[in-house]
C-alpha cells in the first residue's frame, strides 16, 4: 500500500493509481490469497513476553493480542494473580509452562482455544466413578455451533468449555445434575440432564433489542445508544421469508418507509419514500449505501447475502452523509464472516404464480352492439356484416385475451450457496445466488446471478483488511406493459373476428386493426415485442485500519464499480412498431457502461471513561465519489421481414442502420468532509453532533459547497433513580431523544448551471439528402443557470423508545417535521426566453408525522413462542411556497391525444399528488334537452359540457356523461376542475406475527395503506373512444344493460325519438361510452385504501437428534403463500400502483401496469 | 519502524485530500459549450442547421402550423372539433387551453433563441475574421433571415409578440412584454437587408434547401407586404395597416424588382413538374423556380401526400400507393373559379381520388366533400411509397415555401399599390405567370387579352392579382395570409360560401350535375366526359354516371361541412389572431393577456 501511496510529481500517485481498470484486479487477487488456512498460522507462533509484577489477566490477554489464542476459564482460576514472565520467542505451550509452574492451574490447547482449570477442582470428579458420561453440543439460536461456551454442573465448580466446533463432553456428572452454559453477550442457560447422556442446547441472545448493532453512518452504534431516528430488519428476519429483492424485504415492515411496487412485474420498480419525500420535481428516492458504497439501486443484491438494513430517518443520523441524504438514507450491510468452523448453507425455494385478477371486458355479442352504436352503417357492416342477425354473435365464445397474455402460471426458482468462517486472522463469507423466473406474461422472464466474496483480513497487530467482492449478473427478457401501454393491446383488442372467420375471407386482420387504429392482436405483438436487457455489475470494496493506539484508528476505504447494461429491443412484423418501416423489422442496441468509485479517509477516536462515566466517539473522514455512464446507441431498421429477434440483433448490418450514438455523460462527483462527536454519560446522557461539507460537480464554482450540520441528544429515563422501582418491577428501558439538522440534496441533471449543447439528428434531411438527417448541435432544452445551489432539507425528530415487562414489550414513538428549502425546481420560466424550464432554488415544502412501532412476545413457553409486531406511520404533505409561480397543472401524460392534461395540481398550500379534475355528476337527463325536429338541444342555464367529452357520433343528448359546473357560468370547460383526489395517504403500517412450537414456525404478515386516491387510468382509456379509435372493446360495466344506448337491438337504428328513447335506458346506470376525449373525473378517481395478507410462511426444522445423524446444523422446509388476500375497494387489478413516475409529482395514476400475480413458493434451508 | 509506516500513511492520505482541489471540476466530451460550439465552421454550421431543423417539427411545417393556414376560401378543413383539436384553429374558434397553440407558440421562441445564439456567438468565434469568414457570414446571415421567418410566423398568429433579439442569459428578465408589431416588422426588415450581401444566390448555393440571397429579398418583400397591409391591432382591435406603409411597398417593390432583374430564378414552363418534382425527391436547379423549401426526411418527416394531399383509401390502405387522409380540403367552388383551359386547375385540384376501398389503386369520381388540395399526391412519389410503405406517414416530400411566382406577383401587385396602377412592368410580370399556365394557342385570348382587359385601373388590376394569387398558389397556404393583409377575409369566404351553396343546391346550371366517366385502358386512371358543363339527362351510353353536385340529397353535409368553415370568424371583429396559450399568459406574471382576441 505504501507503494501505491507514494509521492509522484505534483499529483499523488493514488489518484492516478484509481483512474487505472487494473486497481480492482489487484484488490480481487488480494482477496483471494487472504483466505490462507488459520493452522499454519498457529503452529509457528513464537512469542516474546516480558512481564513484571502484571495480573494473571493481564498477561493472559496480552497473548491474546499477539496470537490466534483465546483463553477460557471460570471463576475458581484466580486471575489477579501477581505474576512475572520474560520469554523471547518461545512457543504457547512453552510460555504455559513456565506461567503456571507451582500452580494448581492446568491447561488444555483445543486448536485455537485454551481453557485453564483448576487441577483440584477437577480432581474430584475423577474420583466418583458410578457417574456418567454425558456430551452435547451448543448453538446459537441461528444453528451455528458456539465454541468456547463454559459448561458448568450447578452448585459445583465442575465444568468445561466447548470445543472449537461447539461440542462439550463431561465425565462422571450426577443423574440430577442441572448444567450451566453461560458465553458473553448470550443469555445464561439451565438445562436438567434428567438421565439424558445427549445434551444439545440453543443459546439465545442475551439482550433480546438494546445491545443490537445497527449501522449508522460511517460506523456502527449500539441500538441502546441511538439518538437518530434509525429502523432496521436484520438477517433473520429475512431468512424467515423468502423474497426476490432486498426492496421486497422492507415492505410494509418499517415504520415510516413507504415502499410501493409500481407494478407487478418482477423487475418492476420499488418506490421507496422516507417519511414522504420532500422534493417536488425530483427523485425522492433514498440514498442506498452498501458496505459503505453509495449505488443507484438496491436491486443486484441478493436478498440471502444481506446482513442487516439500517434506515436512518432524521437528519441526527442522515446528516452526516450530507449531499443526497435529504429523503433517508437506506444502508445494507452484506453478511461478513465470523471466527470459527466453516459453516455451509444453501437456501432455496420453488414457487408458482398466477394472476389475481383480470377486468371484464364486453362479450362478443355486446362487443358486436357497442360497435354498431358507434360506427353506424359506415363501417359497421364492412367487418360485422350489413343487416346482420345480431344473434349470431350470442353464441360466440370470443377470446380472453388477457387470459391469453398473462395466464400461464409462471415459476420461480431459487438458489443460494454459501461458505462461511474464518479464523481470528481471516473471515470470510462467499456466496453464490441463482434466481430464475418465468413470468404470468408471455416472453417474460428474469435471471440473476450473484455472486459475493466478502473477507476480513488481520495483517497484523495493527492493520486489518477488508476486501469485499460482488459480482451481478441479470437478465430480463419481456418487454412489460407499462413502458408501452400494451396492457391496452390485452383489453381492447377485439373478442372474435365478425365476418373475417365466416364470410369475407378477403378481409384480414391487418384491415381490422387499421380500423381500430391499430390495437393488434396482443399474443402475436407481444411475441413480437422483443426485449432483453442484461446486466452485468462487478463491485470492488476495500478497506484498511490502521490502530494507532488502542483508542485511536484510520480508516481508508476504496471502492469501485463497474457496470455494463445493455438492452435489446426487436420489433417484429406484428407490432405496430413497423408500420411507418415499411413492415419490416426494427432492432436497437442500447449500450450503457457505468463506473464508479468512493474513496475515503476516516480517522475515529473511541475512549470509554474519558473522565469516569464518560464516554467519547469522535470521527472525522474524508470522502470522494464519483461516478460516470457512457452511452452507446445503435439502431437499424428495414430488416428482412421474417428475421427473429436473435439474428437481427447479432446482425445489426442486415438492416439499413441509423448513425451510432454515443453520450460520454460527465462524472458527476462529490467531495466531502465530515466529523461527528458521540458522547454519553453513563449511558444516560447521550449527545451526537455531526458536520458535514459537501461540494458537487453540479453546480457551478461558488456555489459547489453545502455545510449540513446536526445535532441530537438522548435520555435515558429508566436509568433514573426516581424509575428505580418501576424498573425492578417492570420498566426494562425508557429514553427520550430529540434531533434536528440539515442534509442536501443534489439531484438534477448535470449540466443545468451551464449552457452545453450537443448532437442530434432529427428530422431536417437538407441539401437534396433524403435518406439521412443532417446532423445538429443543439442547446440543451432547459435553461441553464449558474446560481443554483443545494436543496436542504431540515428535520426535526423526538422520539421515545420503550420496553416494558423484562423486553417483552417494547417500540417507539416518534413525531417529525421536515422542511425542505431552497427546493431544485425545474421551474417553468416563460417561454419567449425560448426555454420552458429551468433549475432554480425556489419555494419550500414540509411532511410532518407521527410513527408507531410496537414489537411484542406474546407467549415464551419453552416450546412455543409467539411474537407480533406492529407499526403504523402518519404522515403530511405540504406545499409551503412556490416561488412566483405559486401553482401549476402538471399532466401525468398517460396516453396521447384524446387524454386528460393537467390531471395534477401543484398548489402553494396544497400537497404533492393531488387529482385536479371534474367532478362526475351522473348523465344528462331527458329534462336538460329540448327536442325539436330530431334534434336535441340542450336547456338555457343546463351546464354544457360537450367541448370536454367530444362525443364521437356529434351526438349530444340525454345519456351522455355530465360533469359538474362548478362556477355556475353554465359551460363546463377548464375553469371547473377541482382537486378531486390526493395520492398521499394518511396513514401506512404493517404487522407481524411470527410463533414457534417445538420444530414448527410461522410468519404472517400484513400491510395496509389507508385514505389514498388512485387515479384509474385504466377505466378512463377503456370506457371511450379516445380520439375516435373505434372496433376497441370497453368495459363490460359499459354493456348495454348498463349504459345508456342510443341503438334499438332489434332494427340496428338509432334511436332519437325521447319517448322510445326514455323506454329504452329507463334501466341504465351509466351513461353512454361515446365519446371521444377523456377529462379526468371524479369517477375515475377511487379509494386506494388495501390491507394485503401480505404472505405467511409455515416452516419446519428437523430436530437436534436428527440433524446430528445427518451431519447437518440445520435443516428447515417451508411454504410461503404471497399476496394471498387484499381487502380493498379498488376497481382495477391492484392498488398498489405507480405508472407515470417521469416526475415525482403525478404519483398514483394505475395506466397499463402489469398485473400482479400470487405465488406460492416451498423451499428449503439447510446447512452443516 | 511499525509507527512510522503507519504515520507516513496517514500523512500521506491527507495529502491526497488536499491535493486533488480541481477534483470538481468535470466535463462531458459529447457535449459543447457555448464557446466549443462555434470553434470552427463545421460545428458552427450544425449550429445554425438546428434552427432549419425546427421548421419540420410537428408543431410547424409537418403538420400543426399547417392548420393555421386554413379557413380561407381556397384551403378548408371539413372536420369539425371542438376544444382542443386541430379543427378548431382552421374554425377560427381555437381556445387558450389548446395544446397546439402552446406547443406552437414554444417551438417558434424555441426557434428564435437558437438562432439568437449564433448572431450572438459567429462574431466572436475565430472563424468570423480569416480564412473561412465568407462561410461564417453567411451563417449569420442564414441565422437572422430564419429569426425573421420564425417572428413573421408568431405575428401572423398572434399580433403583437414578446420580442428578443438576444439570446437568453441567466440573469435576463424573463418576462417580456408584447412589443407592437411594426416596430418588430421595421426592425426584422432591416436586419434582412443588412446580411442580403452575406448570403450568395441560389446559383452559387445550388439548393432550395437552405436560404440564399433570392430567399432573403422574397422573405423581404413578403413581410414588408404583410406591414404594409392589414392586420387586427392589439387592444383598439381596429384592423389597420402598419404605421409606414406605402414606404413598404416600395422596399417589396424594389426586392422583386432586383430578383427579377438578376436572372438567378426562372418559371418552370411546366407547371405540373414544379410539383412533381417535389415527389421524386429531386431539385428543380435548371429554373430555380422554387427559391425555398422546408427540406423534409423520407420516412422521417413531412406528411405532404398523407395529412395533406390527394386522398387514398385508409382502411384498407391502398397497397399501390399507400393511405392519405388529406386534411385540407378545397371547396367545389374552388374548381369552378378556374379557366378550363387554366393547366393549373387540375394540379390544384381534382374531380377524382383514390378514395374508394371497393376500388383499391384506381381513381374513382369523388363523393362531393372529398375534394382537397391536391398539389400533393401519393401517386406522384418516386420511388413510391405504397405497398410495404402503404402506411408511412412522413413522406418526406418538400414543402415550398416561395416560388418564384410569387415574386411575380408581389412584384405586379406593388406596380400597381405604388403608382396608383397597373404599369406596364406590372401587367408584364402578370403575363410571365399566366403564360406559364396556359397552352400557346390559348395564349391570345387567355393571356394577352385577359391581361389588358383587367389593366384598366387600380382596382380592376388588383382584383385581378387577388384571383391570380388564387389560382397559382391554391393549396400552397398562402391565402390567409394574402386575404388578411388585403383585409378580405370575411368577404371572400363569404363569397366561396355563397358560391359553394349555389353548386351544391343546384344553383348554378353552368356547372355540370351528372358527371359521365369511364376507366382508360390502364384501367387505373378515369376519364371524365364533362367536368365542365352538363349533358342533359341521366345516361350515356358507354359512360359511367356520376351525380355529382346537389348536396342537399345527403342532409347534413352543407351545414355539417360547409357551414363549418371558418365558424368562429366574425366579420365584425376579424378575429384572425389566435389567443395566447393559457399556460403562457398564467406563467407571465401577469406581464401578457389576450388583448388581441376582440
Amino acid at each position: 500500500m505504501s507503494k501505491l501511496l507514494f509521492k509522484h510529481g505534483d499529483k499523488p500517485l493514488i489518484c492516478l493509481v484509481f483512474r487505472m481498470r487494473i486497481f480492482p484486479i489487484l484488490i480481487l487477487m488480494i482477496s483471494l490469497l487472504s483466505f490462507f488456512p488459520a493452522s499454519t498460522y498457529s503452529q509457528i507462533t513464537k512469542l516474546t513476553l516480558n512481564m513484571k509484577n502484571s495480573s494473571l489477566l493481564s498477561v493472559l490477554k496480552t497473548i491474546e493480542s499477539k496470537s490466534d489464542y483465546k483463553f477460557f476459564f471460570n471463576d475458581k482460576i484466580d486471575v489477579k494473580k501477581i505474576v512475572s514472565i520474560d520469554v523471547k520467542q518461545k512457543s504457547i505451550p512453552e510460555i504455559l509452562d513456565l506461567l503456571f509452574v507451582n500452580t494448581s492451574i492446568k491447561y488444555k490447547i483445543l486448536g485455537l482455544q485454551i481453557a485453564l482449570y483448576d487441577k483440584t477442582e477437577m480432581e474430584p470428579v475423577l474420583k466418583e466413578p458410578q457417574r456418567k458420561k454425558i456430551s452435547g453440543k451448543v448453538t446459537d439460536t441461528s444453528g451455528a455451533l458456539l465454541p468456547g461456551v463454559s459448561v458448568l454442573i450447578k452448585s459445583t465448580k465442575i465444568g468445561v468449555v466447548t470445543d472449537i466446533y461447539g461440542f462439550f463432553s463431561l465425565d462422571n456428572v450426577p443423574e440430577n445434575a442441572i448444567l450451566q452454559f453461560s458465553f458473553i453477550g448470550l443469555k445464561t442457560l439451565e438445562e436438567k440432564i434428567a438421565g439424558r447422556k445427549d445434551i444439545n442446547v440453543s443459546m439465545e441472545d442475551g439482550s433480546i433489542v438494546l445491545d443490537e448493532v445497527v449501522a449508522i453512518g460511517y460506523g456502527t452504534a449500539r441500538k441502546r445508544d441511538l439518538i437518530g431516528s434509525v429502523s432496521s430488519i436484520n438477517g433473520k428476519s429475512l431468512r424467515d421469508i423468502p423474497v426476490s429483492s432486498a426492496a421486497e424485504a422492507i415492505v410494509g415492515r418499517l415504520a415510516g418507509v413507504q415502499v410501493t411496487k409500481t407494478e407487478g412485474s418482477p423487475d418492476a420498480e420499488m418506490k421507496i419514500r422516507i417519511r414522504g419525500g420532500g422534493s417536488l420535481t425530483q427523485d425522492n428516492s433514498p440514498l442506498y449505501i452498501v458496505d459503505g458504497f453509495p449505488v443507484t439501486t438496491i436491486n443486484d443484491i441478493a436478498p440471502t447475502d444481506i446482513a442487516t438494513i439500517d434506515v436512518l430517518k432524521d437528519a441526527s443520523s442522515t446528516a452526516i452523509y450530507g449531499a443526497r441524504g435529504a429523503n433517508g438514507v437506506i444502508l445494507i450491510t452484506t453478511k461478513g464472516g465470523y471466527e470459527g468452523k466453516a459453516k455451509v448453507s444453501y437456501n432455496m425455494y420453488y414457487g408458482l404464480k398466477q394472476i389475481t385478477k383480470t377486468l371484464d371486458v364486453l362479450n362478443p355479442y355486446e362487443y358486436v352492439l357497442y360497435q354498431r352504436e358507434l360506427t353506424q352503417d359506415l363501417y359497421f357492416d364492412r367487418y360485422f356484416g350489413a343487416g346482420v342477425d345480431m344473434d349470431l354473435y350470442k353464441h360466440m365464445a370470443g377470446t380472453n385475451w388477457q387470459n391469453e397474455v398473462f395466464g400461464r402460471t409462471g415459476n420461480s426458482m431459487y438458489h443460494n450457496l454459501s461458505v462461511t468462517g474464518g479464523s481470528k486472522i481471516s473471515k470470510y463469507n462467499i456466496s453464490l445466488t441463482q434466481n430464475d423466473d418465468k413470468e404470468i406474461m408471455l416472453g417474460n422472464a428474469t435471471s440473476r446471478t450473484n455472486f459475493s466474496a466478502k473477507t476480513t483480513n488481520k495483517i497484523n497487530e495493527w492493520l486489518t483488511l477488508d476486501l469485499n467482492t460482488r459480482l451481478s449478473d441479470a437478465n430480463i427478457d419481456g418487454a412489460g406493459t407499462s413502458a408501452n401501454g400494451r396492457l391496452a393491446d390485452a383489453i381492447q383488442y377485439r373478442p372474435i373476428n365478425g365476418l373475417m372467420e365466416y364470410v369475407d375471407y378477403s378481409l384480414t386482420a391487418t384491415d381490422y386493426e387499421a380500423a381500430s387504429q391499430y390495437v393488434l392482436n396482443p399474443v402475436k405483438q407481444t411475441n413480437d415485442d422483443y426485449r432483453r436487457s442484461k446486466s452485468l455489475t462487478f463491485n470492488f470494496n476495500a478497506a484498511a485500519t490502521i490502530q494507532f493506539t488502542k483508542d485511536l484508528n484510520y480508516r481508508f476505504e476504496y471502492g469501485t464499480q463497474y457496470g455494463d447494461i445493455t438492452n435489446n429491443r426487436f420489433f417484429g412484423i406484428n407490432t405496430w412498431n413497423v408500420f411507418n418501416y415499411a413492415g419490416q423489422p426494427l432492432a436497437s442496441i442500447q449500450k450503457t457502461s457505468v463506473k464508479s468509485y468512493r474513496l475515503a479517509n476516516m480517522l475515529n477516536y473511541i475512549k470509554r471513561d474519558f473522565f469516569p462515566g464518560s464516554n467519547v466517539n469522535v470521527m472525522l473522514g474524508e470522502e470522494l465519489n464519483s461516478y460516470k455512464t457512457f452511452d452507446v446507441i445503435s439502431s437499424s431498421k428495414y430488416f428482412p421481414k421474417y428475421i427473429d429477434a436473435v439474428s437481427a440483433l447479432s446482425m445489426m448490418n442486415l438492416g439499413t442502420p441509423d448513425p451510432t450514438q454515443t453520450a460520454d455523460n460527465p462524472e458527476t462527483k462529490t467531495s466531502s468532509f465530515f466529523g461527528r462527536v458521540m458522547y454519553d454519560y453513563k449511558g444516560k446522557y447521550l449527545l451526537n453532533a455531526t458536520l458535514r461539507a459537501d461540494g458537487s460537480s453540479k453546480f457551478a464554482p461558488g456555489y459547489q459547497w453545502g455545510y449540513f450540520p446536526s445535532v441530537g441528544l438522548a435520555w435515558r429515563i429508566s436509568d433514573e433513580n426516581f424509575l428505580k422501582t418501576a424498573k425492578d418491577k417492570w420498566l426494562s428501558d425508557l429514553k427520550l431523544r430529540a434531533s434536528f439538522g440539515e442534509s442536501g440534496n443534489n439531484r438534477i441533471s448535470d449540466n443545468a448551471w451551464q449552457k452545453v449543447f450537443y448532437v442530434k439528428t432529427d428530422t431536417w434531411y437538407a441539401n437534396g439528402n433524403e435518406t439521412s438527417p443532417t446532423t445538429l448541435l443543439t442547446p440543451i432544452p432547459t435553461l441553464s443557470n449558474p446560481k443554483l445551489k443545494w436543496e436542504t432539507t431540515i428535520t426535526r425528530n423526538i422520539g421515545l423508545d420503550y420496553s416494558f415487562f423484562n423486553q417483552r414489550l417494547s417500540g417507539s414513538v416518534e413525531v417529525y417535521q421536515n422542511t425542505t428549502n431552497d427546493l431544485l425546481i425545474s421551474a417553468t420560466v416563460p417561454s419567449s426566453t425560448g426555454y420552458t424550464n429551468q433549475w432554480q432554488n425556489i419555494g419550500q415544502t414540509s411532511n410532518k408525522g407521527v410513527e408507531f412501532v410496537l414489537n411484542g412476545v406474546l407467549i415464551e413457553k419453552k416450546d412455543f413462542r409467539l411474537s407480533a409486531s406492529f407499526n403504523i406511520a402518519f404522515n403530511q404533505n405540504h406545499i409551503d411556497k412556490l416561488g412566483d409561480t405559486k401553482q401549476w397543472e402538471q399532466s401525468s401524460n398517460w396516453t396521447g391525444a384524446g387524454g386528460p392534461t393537467g390531471d395534477y395540481l401543484i398548489k402553494e398550500g396544497g400537497s404533492i399528488g393531488q387529482m385536479y379534475g371534474y367532478v362526475t355528476d351522473g348523465m344528462y337527463s331527458f329534462d336538460d334537452f329540448t327536442y325539436a325536429n330530431g334534434t336535441y338541444t340542450i336547456k338555457p342555464g343546463v351546464p354544457d359540457d360537450h367541448t370536454l367529452i367530444g362525443p364521437l357520433t356529434n351526438r349530444f343528448e340525454p345519456g351522455m356523461l355530465k360533469l359538474k359546473d362548478q362556477n355556475g357560468d353554465g359551460i363546463v370547460d377548464t375553469k371547473d376542475k377541482v382537486v378531486i383526489g390526493n395520492a398521499n395517504p394518511i396513514h401506512t403500517g404493517g404487522f407481524n406475527l411470527t410463533a414457534q412450537f417445538k420444530g414448527f414456525d410461522l410468519s404472517a404478515f400484513f400491510n395496509w395503506v389507508y385514505g389514498n386516491s388512485i387515479y384509474n387510468a385504466n377505466k378512463l382509456q377503456f370506457s371511450s373512444e379516445l380520439a375516435s379509435r373505434t372496433f376497441r372493446n370497453i368495459l363490460n360495466t359499459f354493456n348495454s344493460d348498463n349504459r345508456f344506448t342510443y341503438i334499438n337491438q332489434e332494427t340496428g337504428k338509432i334511436v332519437s325519438d325521447p319517448v322510445q328513447l326514455y323506454e329504452m335506458n329507463k334501466n341504465a346506470t351509466i351513461w353512454s361510452a361515446d365519446m371521444m376525449s377523456a377529462p379526468l373525473h371524479s369517477w375515475a378517481v377511487e379509494d386506494g385504501s388495501f390491507l394485503r395478507f401480505n404472505n405467511l410462511t409455515i416452516g419446519y426444522s428437523l430436530p437436534k437428534s436428527v440433524l446430528k445423524a445427518l451431519k447437518l446444523s440445520q435443516l428447515r422446509f417451508y411454504g410461503t403463500l404471497y399476496n394471498i388476500i387484499t381487502w380493498t375497494n379498488y376497481t382495477g387489478y391492484d392498488p398498489e400502483v405507480d405508472t407515470q413516475r417521469s416526475t415525482p409529482l403525478t404519483p398514483g395514476v394505475d395506466y397499463s401496469a402489469y398485473p400482479r400475480s400470487r405465488s406460492f413458493n416451498l423451499g428449503l434451508n439447510l446447512e452443516f | 519502524m511499525k509507527k512510522s509506516i503507519k504515520y507516513i500513511l496517514l500523512l500521506s492520505s491527507i495529502f491526497t485530500i488536499v491535493s486533488c482541489n480541481d477534483y470538481l471540476q468535470t466535463k462531458s466530451n459529447s457535449t459543447f459549450t457555448e464557446t466549443t460550439a462555434f470553434v470552427n465552421l463545421d460545428f458552427a454550421t450544425k449550429n445554425v442547421n438546428v434552427i432549419y431543423n425546427q421548421f419540420t417539427g410537428i408543431y410547424m411545417y409537418d403538420f400543426i402550423l399547417m392548420y393555421t393556414k386554413c379557413d380561407n376560401d381556397i384551403e378548408v378543413i371539413f372536420t369539425t372539433g371542438d376544444d382542443g383539436s386541430v379543427a378548431n384553429m382552421a374554425h377560427y374558434s381555437a381556445t387558450p387551453g389548446n395544446l397546439y397553440i402552446k406547443e406552437m407558440w414554444n417551438t417558434f421562441y424555441k426557434s428564435i433563441e437558437m438562432s439568437n445564439i449564433a448572431i450572438d456567438n459567429l462574431p466572436k468565434s475565430p472563424i468570423w475574421t480569416g480564412e473561412y469568414s465568407t462561410a461564417a457570414h453567411q451563417l449569420y446571415g442564414e441565422a437572422v433571415t430564419l429569426r425573421a421567418m420564425n417572428y413573421f410566423e408568431l405575428m401572423s398568429l398572434w399580433g403583437d409578440v414578446p420580442f428578443k433579439t438576444t439570446s437568453t442569459q441567466a440573469g435576463d428578465n424573463f418576462n417580456l412584454p408584447k412589443t407592437d408589431r411594426d416596430s418588430i416588422y421595421e426592425f426584422l426588415i432591416k436586419d434582412l437587408a443588412s446580411v442580403e450581401d452575406y448570403i450568395p444566390w441560389m446559383t452559387e448555393t445550388h439548393t432550395a434547401e437552405r436560404v440564399n440571397k433570392g430567399f432573403v429579398k422574397g422573405l423581404r418583400a413578403r413581410m414588408a407586404l404583410a406591414y404594409a397591409g392589414y392586420s387586427l391591432r392589439n387592444k383598439t382591435f381596429e384592423t389597420r395597416r402598419g404605421r409606414y406603409w406605402q414606404n413598404y411597398y416600395k422596399i417589396a417593390n424594389t426586392e422583386c424588382k432586383e430578383i427579377m432583374e438578376s436572372g438567378k430564378h426562372k418559371l418552370n414552363p411546366n407547371f405540373t413538374n414544379v410539383f412533381k418534382n417535389l415527389h421524386t425527391y429531386t431539385q428543380d436547379l435548371t429554373y430555380n423556380e422554387d427559391i425555398f423549401e422546408i427540406a423534409f426526411g423520407r420516412l422521417y418527416s413531412g406528411r405532404l401526400g398523407y395529412s395533406f394531399g390527394m386522398l387514398f383509401s385508409l382502411s384498407p390502405a391502398d397497397p399501390k400507393y399507400g393511405k392519405s387522409g388529406g386534411a385540407v380540403h378545397v371547396p367545389c367552388s374552388y374548381f369552378y373559379t378556374f379557366d378550363k383551359l387554366d393547366t393549373r386547375r387540375n394540379v390544384s385540384a381534382e374531380l377524382y381520388s383514390y378514395k374508394d376501398p371497393s376500388k383499391l389503386s384506381k381513381q374513382t369520381l369523388n363523393a362531393p366533400y372529398d375534394m382537397t388540395a391536391t398539389k400533393f399526391r401519393r401517386n406522384w412519389i418516386v420511388p413510391s411509397m405504397g405497398g410495404d410503405l402503404k402506411n408511412a406517414v412522413y413522406t418526406g416530400v418538400n414543402f415550398p415555401i416561395m416560388r418564384y411566382s410569387d415574386i411575380l406577383l408581389m412584384f405586379a401587385e406593388t406596380e400597381n399599390e405604388i403608382n396608383k396602377g397597373p404599369t406596364a412592368a406590372a401587367k408584364d410580370a402578370l403575363t410571365q405567370v399566366r403564360q406559364r399556365a396556359f397552352s400557346a394557342s390559348d395564349s391570345p385570348s387567355k393571356v394577352t387579352y385577359y391581361v389588358d382587359s383587367v389593366s384598366s385601373s387600380k382596382d380592376g388590376f388588383f382584383n385581378a392579382i387577388v384571383n391570380e394569387r388564387g389560382w397559382e398558389f391554391g393549396g400552397e397556404m398562402l391565402r390567409k395570409q394574402d386575404l388578411v393583409r388585403w383585409n378580405i377575409l370575411g368577404s371572400k369566404i363569404a363569397e366561396m360560401q355563397l358560391a359553394s351553396h349555389d353548386i351544391i343546391f343546384d344553383v348554378r346550371k353552368d356547372v355540370p350535375n351528372y358527371i359521365y366517366w369511364k376507366y382508360n385502358d390502364d384501367g387505373e386512371t378515369i376519364n371524365i366526359l364533362n367536368p365542365d358543363y352538363r349533358i342533359p339527362g341521366t345516361q350515356q351510353v358507354g359512360w359511367n354516371a356520376a351525380y355529382m353536385w346537389g348536396w342537399a340529397k345527403t342532409p347534413g353535409y352543407y351545414s355539417g361541412v360547409m357551414e363549418q368553415i371558418a365558424h368562429g370568424y366574425d366579420p365584425a371583429k376579424n378575429n384572425h389572431l389566435y389567443p395566447i396559450a393559457a399556460d403562457i399568459i398564467n406563467t407571465s406574471n401577469g406581464v401578457l393577456s389576450n388583448d388581441q382576441i376582440p
